[in-house]
């Protein structure tokens, strides 16, 4: 008696205290995810790894997304995507900076990287897109991950002062067992290139080789990479690489090793005034092609055949724009971000006219 | 338990089950929505008041996906577009009232729609949608942000400048300076395709310092944006940076007014620097008077306060202490937290040391052959002894 009277007690002292509790939580306990200060640039991983960097942080971190309840497969078109994401994250498309934008290899979603508000107090997001125009936000607290933080140069340091140089990475893909980082500082014109060994070890956040440009065989300078893309010629592993004026290079990751100066061949000027900001490979009609987004000059298709034997601009390039032959895809206009979707597609960030608007495009 | 025991606990439980119970809502009542926040956190969620215990048990129990919780409570942006999203959020079933907390802070002072669909409940009741339009307190205001100065500081910029910094007097928005950043020439007219147009900014970590970058690709000699248009800069000219006042701050206000920096251009400057042609006043020994080292020309303001300090003769470590830049960054001095002992030390130089057009200790920014070896990893270190006495 003295024992059930005891329980009876105790369950009447539960249905007060939840009687009087104000909310009981559903769902399960939050687990420690990444901490995110910023997000994006974004890579996919061939194994649907996403790696996402924090440039706040300089922080890369990788993102296991296998938990993650799946979406209907694919991605179609979006009109007006910032005011929607600006919707879902509680607020309007003048607070929402979209990011980046990356394509899963697997089941085809696009996932966006965001950053809502414009003050100190922003905060990142991930959001997925579906086959069903469905937008998702991933939550950070349930993921699983590693990261990196990318080495910071030694600094004669004084007391007092609070450093304010910071590195802005600009495009990273994973290439043979190795994530490749380009970024540029906030002081001095860097030009560094990271080799980071992936899966991530504690101990080892990579070496840096900076990269220079041989300016037509006359002139040297360092010259940041802005965007690049892994791809083979002649059974070597190259990177397609834009630097910040505006050339197309190439050069093999073998060049990429601590010490060595690494020197891009230059393969094509792409115009003045431009920066290549996204570059994707894709095949069609038995053969190779690159597509460039340019932040003056529209997206450009380029094929890839003629770059192994390139063998560089060495002289004054007469025309507006040089080297390999390039074609201008008149029909993609204000485009902002791109990534491959699938075969035949290509998606796209475009500014339109109220608006961005995430548009599935077919590969010209 | 005997049957005298059982009578006995439900004559003395019973009436306080009862209280408890009726304390609680055991009858539907008007539902009402409100929003209520957190004076500390500053977090707000929407709740739901005037269900019964019975159709808060039930939601309890029920099984509802997201599209389901959205159907019964749906909590939008006010004015948002057609076809927008419902707010991202929690769903939690309390025993007195539903609430929506959602998945980043509401905004300050914007309105919020809730509309609560009784006939979606477990039990569908019957009765209109209930809506009400909702907002957060508005955030106090602040005081307004405005620039503080731009660097370089001198007059005269050589023409193949790389970069600028503003400062600002508070912490700025994470909008782009792109749209905000002109370069005007003598008579007044924007000079075209000056900038780098990249998708990044260059902020500090505290975001009160912005770099700006000329576009390199006019800046170097060789390459066809170059060879077509030539440097934005030219010798013996005028020019001024303007920034539009509308550039926001991190409380997402305007800057006070616009800002406009005049300077001229001088000659490139395309050599590397030495260090050998660095004037050094040396400090008297038991003082903390600075250090004072003059340049033969400007260098980078922020390399300049990072990559230059004193260490003792064969040593590495950095004396501390506290570093100013003179004007027209073409000196720095460095007062030492503790009094200078006498003796021998070296002022010592990192190797990214860049002046504002990116030349560097013995490597110019335009190297005319390809010659010299890259050095990654620890920058080097470049030494110029001198005496406290």
């Amino acid at each position: 008696m003295r024992t059930n009277l005891v329980k009876l007690t105790a369950l009447l002292a539960l249905v007060v205290a939840t009687a009087s509790a104000p909310v009981i939580a559903r769902g399960a306990a939050p687990v420690a995810g990444p901490s995110f200060s910023s997000i994006g640039p974004l890579a996919f991983g061939p194994d649907g790894t996403l790696f996402a960097a924090d440039r706040q942080a300089a922080t890369i971190f990788a993102l296991d997304l296998s938990a993650q309840k799946a979406g209907a497969p694919g991605t179609i078109s979006v009109p007006g995507i910032d005011a929607k994401i600006a919707a879902l994250l509680g607020t309007d498309a003048a607070q929402v900076q979209i990011t980046d934008l990356a394509v899963e290899p697997k089941s085809r979603n696009t996932y966006v990287s965001v950053m809502r508000g414009v003050g100190a107090a922003a905060q990142p997001a991930l959001v997925r897109v579906d086959g069903a125009g469905k937008l998702e936000i991933v939550a950070f607290d349930a993921l699983k991950y590693t990261s990196v933080a990318l080495p910071n140069p030694a600094a004669a340091s004084t007391t007092g002062r609070q450093n304010p140089r910071m590195n802005s990475v600009t495009d990273m893909a994973l290439v043979d067992g190795k994530l490749y980082v380009t970024g540029l500082s906030n002081e001095e014109f860097a030009s560094k290139f990271w080799a980071v060994p992936y899966p991530f070890k504690a101990t080892d956040n990579g070496t840096s080789v900076e990269i220079f440009h041989g300016n037509h065989g006359a002139f040297e300078t360092r010259s940041p990479v802005i965007s690049f893309v892994p791809t083979k010629i002649n059974n070597q592993t190259t990177l397609i690489a834009g630097y910040t004026c505006t050339p197309l290079v190439r050069f093999p990751v073998s060049d990429l090793k601590p010490g060595a100066k690494v020197m891009g061949t230059t393969i094509a000027e792409l115009g003045n005034g431009n920066q290549p900001f996204d570059m994707v490979l894709y095949k069609k009609d038995g053969k190779e092609f690159l597509l460039v987004g340019n932040s003056a000059r529209g997206v450009m298709k380029v094929a890839t055949e003629p770059f192994g034997a390139a063998e560089g601009i060495k002289a004054k390039v007469t025309s507006e724009t040089g080297g390999v032959p390039f074609e201008k895809i008149a029909s993609l206009t204000g485009v902002t971000q791109l990534d491959l979707l699938d075969a035949t597609h290509t998606i796209v960030l475009q500014r339109g006219e109220a608006g961005i608007n995430l548009t599935a495009v077919i590969l010209p | 338990m005997g049957l005298w025991g059982r009578e006995l606990l439900t004559r003395l439980i019973a009436p306080f089950f009862c209280v408890v119970i009726a304390a609680g809502c055991s009858r539907p009542a008007p539902i009402s929505i409100t929003l209520e926040s957190d004076p500390d956190s500053k977090a707000s969620h929407m709740r739901v008041s005037g269900l019964s215990s019975d159709e808060l048990q039930s939601l309890q129990r029920a099984s509802f996906s997201e599209d389901q919780w959205t159907a019964l409570l749906r909590v939008t942006v006010a004015n948002s577009a057609a076809g927008a999203p419902p707010v991202a959020g929690r769903f939690n079933v309390g025993a007195r009232v539903l609430e929506f907390t959602p998945r980043f802070p509401l905004d300050p002072g914007r309105q919020y729609v809730a509309a609560f669909d009784p006939s979606r409940l477990p039990t569908p009741r019957s009765g209109a949608v209930v809506q009400e339009t909702l907002a957060p307190p508005a955030a106090a205001p602040t005081p307004p942000t405005t620039i503080v100065r731009m660097l370089p500081s001198g007059d005269v910029l050589p023409e193949n400048l790389l970069r600028f910094y503003i400062e600002f007097s508070a912490p700025m928005s994470n909008e782009t300076g792109r749209d905000f950043i002109r370069l005007l020439d003598d008579a007044g007219k924007e000079i075209q395709g000056a900038l780098l147009m990249v998708d990044i900014d260059f902020w500090s970590a505290d975001h009160k310092r912005y770099t700006f970058f000329f576009d390199p690709g006019r800046v170097k000699r060789g390459i066809q944006p170059n060879l077509e248009l030539g440097r934005a800069l030219h010798d013996g000219r005028q020019y001024t940076i303007e920034i539009d006042p509308r550039w926001r701050d991190a409380n997402g206000q305007p800057l006070v007014q616009a800002f406009k920096r005049s300077f001229r251009a001088g000659p490139p400057e395309m050599t590397g620097m030495k260090i050998q042609d660095w004037k050094i006043a040396a400090p008297r020994a038991g003082t903390r008077d600075p250090i004072v080292v003059t340049f033969p020309r400007a260098l980078d303001h922020g390399l300049l306060m990072r990559a230059i300090g004193v260490s003792r003769k064969g040593r590495t470590e950095p004396v501390p202490g506290d570093a100013t830049a003179g004007r027209g960054e073409t000196s720095w001095s460095f007062t030492p937290r503790d009094a200078w002992a006498a003796g021998a030390y070296d002022l010592f130089a990192l190797d990214f040391l860049e002046d504002p057009a990116g030349n560097r200790l013995g490597r110019p920014f335009d190297l005319d052959k390809f010659d010299t070896v890259d050095k990654s990893g620890t920058p080097a270190r470049v030494t110029l002894p001198f005496v406290v006495k």
